[in-house]
Parts: C-alpha cells; structure tokens; sequence
C-alpha cells in the first residue's frame, strides 16, 4: 500500500509526465489529516475517468497513480484552474513525511529541467518552503557528493 | 486551453526522455537514473533513491550524476539505469536495500557490473 509520502510523488510524477516546467507542492498537516495540492502549468488533456486505474493519456498500461490517491480520498480532485492543473487530495496522516530526508529526496533529485516549490506546514504551524531555485543558489539540488552534501545541510 | 493528442504527448515524453540520457553523458561522468514510475514507488524505489544518494555522499564520489525517471517498461522495479561512457547501459531490475549498496561499491567504485542483477534491454 502506497504511503502519504507515496502518493504526494504520485501526484508529484503526474505533473512531470504533462511536461511541467513549474510543480508547486501544498502539503498541509493538521490534527485531523493532510491536505495536499499540486498545481502545475503542464498540459492537461481532460478524458473521462482520470481516476479509475489503467485511465491515462500516457499510453497503455498506464494511469495507476491517480487511481490510488483517489482510493485514498474519494473526494480527491483533479481539475484546470486558469493556467494550472490542480490535484488535490487529503489523507490520515500515517506519518511518512517524518522521514523529511527521503521525502525532500524524492522530490529534489532532478528528473529533468522543472521547478519544483514546496510550501509544507505542519501542525504547529511551522512553514517548510523550499525550491529548486533555492537549492539552485546553495549548490545544493542533490546529484553527486558535494551536492548532495550541500542538500543535507539546507533541509534541515 | 491548448488541449494535446496521445500521440503528441507520447512525443515530448520521448523527446525529454532523450534530452535526459544525453545530458552531460558526453563527458565522463557516470549516469543513475532510479525508475520512480508507479510500481517502482510501490517496490521502495524512494528507499532505493535515499541509499545510493547516501552511499554516494559517503564515499565522495564526484563523477555522477543522480536523477529519476518514469516507468521503465519490462523491467522489475525498483529499477535503475547506469550510463557511463565506459560501460555504456546497464541496467539492474528488481533492486533491493542490499542491491543499491552493492551498485554503488561494485558499479560505481570499481566500474564492475552486477551481473545477477543486469537486464538485458533492446537499446
């Protein structure tokens, strides 16, 4: 089964394959779940039953990934808001995102030329917000040793 | 809304695809690509990813280039892929925790391949 963590590079992996360039990450915790949106400016084709697995516009074999987050959350959406793509979605919180390292991972290691932003505010308030441009500055988008490095020291 | 056709998104995955596997490639540095499609974050390709980024900023090693991708077709997930102009592609499917710390001593440190491991893939 797919974790919270999981599901949010789902969705993270669905802007990527529209052929993104900008990816912005909401992921809010509270008491009672998390709530995450991820707008991106990528094409969006819309077909019936995006949400129902082996729907895609990827091709064959395709169209998994959203049929999970939406097995997650029925009321889970995915729509065009101006420009963007949103997907929103929430979750009990089975606390994945604590493995903050191997989250940030996930979603920092380049896959192609895309931005990512991420604003992630957890219960208590406190506001985690981190781009590709900001690791961009500090060397630190994570790729070989010294970047790596670099990344370790920022995210924390 | 500019509204694209399957085919035509087929074509820029294939051209960013591209573009991907040719970047920086023609230099010496050695490519690993870890498979984030579906299954492979179904199998523990985020673990995967977490181990050979460790490994690799604890053995210092300079010379690379790590990056995720898709969906590799036909292959085992967690799976990832290594371009170096030396050995050319490699790749390895069904990766375990030991597999990736193994990647990186006997692939990436002393340029051999895991042979119990490799896929053999139509290029």
């Amino acid at each position: 089964m797919h974790l919270l963590s999981d599901l949010i590079l789902e969705g993270v992996m669905n802007s990527y394959e529209a052929g993104s360039s900008n990816i912005y990450v909401d992921i809010d915790e509270m008491k009672e779940g998390v709530s995450v949106k991820i707008s991106d400016d990528g094409f969006f084709t819309p077909i019936d039953g995006l949400f129902l697995g082996g729907v895609s516009t990827k091709g064959s074999d395709r169209g998994i990934g959203l049929s999970l987050i939406k097995e997650r959350d029925k009321n889970a959406s995915l729509k065009r808001e101006g420009n963007m793509t949103v997907l929103s979605f929430a979750s009990p919180n089975d606390r994945s995102l604590e493995d903050r390292e191997s989250f940030l991972l996930s979603l920092f290691v380049r896959r192609g030329d895309e931005n990512i932003y991420l604003n992630w505010k957890d219960g208590l308030s406190h506001r985690c917000s981190i781009s590709t441009a900001d690791l961009m500055r500090e060397d630190a988008i994570p790729y070989n040793a010294h970047t790596i490095a670099n990344f370790k020291r920022a995210i924390f | 809304m500019h509204k694209l056709t399957k085919a035509e998104l087929e074509k820029i995955r294939e051209r960013e695809s591209e573009k991907l596997k040719k970047r920086d490639i023609h230099g010496k540095t050695v490519h690993v690509v870890v498979s984030m499609g579906t299954s492979g974050i179904k199998a523990g390709a985020k673990g995967i990813l977490n181990i050979l980024s460790d490994e690799i900023d604890r053995n210092r090693i300079e010379d690379v280039i790590l990056t995720q991708s898709g969906e590799i077709k036909g292959v085992e997930a967690p799976a990832v892929e290594i371009f170096s102009p030396e050995m050319g592609l490699v790749v390895y499917g069904g990766v375990t925790k030991d597999d990736a710390l193994r990647i990186v001593e006997e692939h990436l440190i002393k340029h051999e391949i895991l042979e119990d491991k490799r896929v053999q893939v139509e290029e």
